[in-house]
């Protein structure tokens, strides 16, 4: 009965997976590992094999004039038994060190596919194209590129800054890197997707990922507590979200963005229908990014979760939800723009305001960082409102400054959680200056650039962003936003000052770096003052990200 | 009666034993795998009335999924699993409601088939989009979504057995009912140090706060 019709040989459609393929490789290397915790004593019995699929799949790929991504595999192939072999008794050294290169080939294949966009796909494969691949679900954009750098970085950073603190409060369990690059590939793919279900699953992967990660200290109620309230509100959010994009299908008929978009502009189109999906797809996304009257949960799952996976959520979360917030209102949303510019407009004031000024009077370093949070996803949003390729591109940009700084920190955070355990409110940071300085200074370095100070890379950020707003006649949202900046400054200073300028407390142990927190820590405040020092190179890469999108 | 007859009523007394004894059955691992086996055997049913997709479907997503989401479920929030006292003394209740139930289902059937009072049920050729056009659907057009489900899959299996699996420092098989305790309670990790070494993750004393 099954297959008794026998149809003549179905014609299986090209599917061009090179435009997934930093994903492809993460989520490879997700699950190499995962096997690798799992055979404990014989972690070679799982390598080799897996290094041998790996390198055939390279030489394969190399076969098929797709020369970097097999050079990629065959690097990543050769480079697993080196790394059980290199570290025998070390599991989680393994899993560090693996996730990490896994991030790193991420990085190259993502410049690889930048480079054959740019080049127009004539010299290598034409498999790549800006627009419409995977039969329109990935769109291999600007926004694409520039997300998918500055995800694979974040992660690539929490990797080290996070490995000695796991291990210090022994949640350092097997399966943390693997969730972590799961839900770096579901950021990605959420910048990626061109369509609301390929959307749509991006986001609940990375969702999912990081319920979990917030919940990875099982003895420590707070972190129950965010884990439990980042799943129910999150759950809230993306039936809210899933119920607008329901909507807006039924108002156009389509699912692709781009087709989204140019239905929405035909006068026959149900404006009722598409402006409701509109606003319920706002709310669910504005969850995600934690802007102003949707961002209850932020400081409680921020304090809560373990610091390594605040950082990542705070730096990494927020790209992808704006990478698709972008997407979305540009490219899906411009005939409604009538709507929705003055609406987001006024969410980005309210969310700069509120965040700012809720910052003003936190004690804990953490909650604090977690306000400021809040504050700089309303300034991300300007160079949303702004509606311009300097809009689009500032934004991207910004979210990269942002991601930066705000790892630092974090990484010094967890500098100073690590021996002193607990909380780390402003009294514990008394006299840092004089007793740590390393880490008193670069902590002051990245917030100063949240504070957007102007030898750092915050500064930059913010000027691009409100030069797009003052271009798109924003003028009054700019300057709330320099009001809003000007009392952040405020408690960034005040800590600053409180490190440098009041006497220490003998009593408090001295914040202890790691190895990989002191690579991880340095390599973000180098980054803080590089891309303040020299933007122009990214800022280059960020403007032709937009030329990339229309 | 032909052949065709047989096998019909076959699979539907074993399907119907099945669904008894899932009810019937004292041991809750023992339920599940009844209720997988009267799933299983629905399925044969659809295969008998020749709704090869049907029957497909059935087998993927009940089979396949919800009965074996039931087990890990069983395994994973380490529910009583064996002989154990779980009725709940409803049971004129629950006859009551699968009888009316039964009643109703059965009334609509016998109505669609003979066609009597409730609407004009005619019986309609299925026209639907065969299985062909769903599998080029799903692995042509929609092959990335789909794919990212198997990472969402993925993702929330690990996520499962990150929040449920027991650590080597949890409490013994018996762990009693959960003590989740609301309120400003100090963060138990609050005071590790470094140089204390003490283990908090290992050593606490107080039982894992997940729970059956």
């Amino acid at each position: 009965m099954f297959l008794a019709q026998a149809t003549e040989p179905l014609e299986i459609p090209e599917v061009a997976w090179s435009s997934f393929a930093p994903e492809l490789a993460l989520t490879a290397a997700a699950l190499v590992l995962l096997l690798i915790a799992i055979a404990k004593g014989r972690q070679q019995l799982v390598a080799v094999p897996a290094a041998v699929v790996s390198l055939a799949a390279g030489i394969w790929l190399v076969t098929q004039q797709l020369v970097v991504p097999g050079g990629v595999a065959i690097a990543l192939g050769l480079a697993l038994p080196a790394l059980v072999f290199a570290f025998p008794r070390r599991g989680s050294l393994v899993q560090a060190w693996g996730a990490g290169l896994a991030l790193v080939g991420a990085l190259v294949l993502t410049g690889w596919q930048y480079l054959t966009v740019l080049e127009g796909g004539g010299t290598e494969v034409a498999t790549i194209v800006p627009q419409a691949a995977l039969a329109g679900a990935l769109a291999n954009d600007g926004i694409a590129f520039f997300t998918r750098i500055t995800v694979y970085l974040t992660g690539l950073l929490v990797v080290p800054i996070g490995y000695g603190y796991l291990q210090d409060r022994r949640i350092n369990r097997a399966e943390v890197e693997p969730l972590l690059l799961l839900a770096v590939v579901g950021m990605a793919a959420l910048g990626t997707a061109n369509d609301l279900i390929t959307l749509f699953v991006a986001l609940e992967v990375l969702s999912l990922a990081l319920y979990v990660l917030a919940g990875l200290a099982r003895r420590d109620r707070r972190s129950q507590e965010a884990s439990l309230k980042y799943f129910v509100l999150g759950a809230v959010a993306s039936a809210i979200l899933l119920y607008g994009m329901a909507l807006t299908y039924v108002a156009s008929g389509e699912l692709a963005l781009p087709a989204i978009g140019s239905s929405l502009g035909l006068v026959t189109t149900d404006r009722v229908v598409a402006t409701l999906g509109l606003a319920l797809i706002t709310v669910g996304l504005g969850f995600k990014v934690a802007l102003v009257p949707f961002h209850l949960w932020t400081p409680d799952v921020y304090q809560g979760s373990p610091t390594n996976v605040t950082a990542f959520m705070a730096a990494a979360t927020k790209a992808a939800g704006f990478a698709a917030i972008l997407r979305l209102y540009l490219v899906a949303f411009p005939g409604l723009q009538g709507l929705w510019v003055p609406v987001l407009a006024v969410l980005a004031a309210l969310t700069m305001l509120y965040g700012a000024y809720l910052a003003l009077v936190q004690r804990d370093l953490k909650r604090m960082l977690a306000y400021s949070s809040i504050t700089h996803a309303g300034y991300a949003t300007i160079g949303v409102v702004a509606v311009s390729d300097a809009g689009l591109s500032g934004t991207l940009w910004y979210l990269l400054t942002y991601a930066v700084s705000t790892l630092g920190a974090f990484a010094c955070v967890i500098a100073i959680e690590r021996t002193r355990g607990g909380e780390v409110g402003l009294l514990e940071l008394r006299g840092l200056g004089r007793t740590s300085p390393a880490i008193a200074g670069i902590l002051s370095l990245c917030l100063l650039s949240l504070a957007g100070l102007p030898p750092t890379a915050g500064f930059v950020g913010k000027l691009v962003v409100f030069q797009a707003g003052v271009q798109a006649g924003l003028t009054w949202l700019v300057v709330i936003g320099v009001l809003s900046s000007v009392v952040a400054a405020f408690f960034y200073l005040r800590i600053a000052g409180t490190m440098f300028l009041e006497d220490a407390d003998p009593a408090l142990p001295l914040p202890a770096a790691s190895s990989g927190l002191t690579v991880g820590t340095a390599v973000s405040a180098a980054l803080v003052v590089f891309l303040g020092i020299q933007p122009q190179l990214f800022l280059q890469v960020a403007d032709s990200a937009a030329a990339l999108v229309r | 009666m032909t052949g065709h007859d047989v096998v019909f009523v076959l699979v539907g007394l074993l399907t119907a034993a099945a669904a008894i004894l899932t009810v019937t059955s004292k041991n809750l691992v023992h339920a599940a795998l009844f209720l997988a086996t009267t799933l299983a055997g629905i399925a044969g049913v659809f295969l008998v009335l020749a709704a090869d997709f049907l029957a497909l479907v059935q087998l993927v997503v009940y089979v396949g999924a919800v009965a074996v989401l039931f087990l890990f479920g069983l395994m994973l929030t380490r529910a009583p699993i064996g002989r154990e006292a779980l009725d709940n003394q409803n049971r004129g209740l629950a006859i009551g409601v699968s009888g009316g139930l039964f009643v109703v289902l059965s009334a609509l059937i016998v109505d669609a088939v003979v066609g009597g009072s409730l609407g004009d049920t005619t019986v309609a050729e299925v026209t639907g989009p065969g299985i062909e056009d769903i599998g080029m659907a799903i692995f042509a057009e929609w092959v990335l979504p789909f794919e990212v489900l198997s990472m969402l899959l993925l993702a929330a299996l690990i996520g499962a057995i990150v929040l449920a699996r027991r650590e080597p420092g949890d409490s013994g098989e018996e762990a009693m009912a959960t003590r989740i305790d609301f309120g400003d309670a100090p963060p138990t990790e609050g005071t590790d140090s470094l140089s204390s070494g003490s283990l908090p993750e290992l050593t606490s004393g107080e039982r894992r706060e997940g729970g059956p």
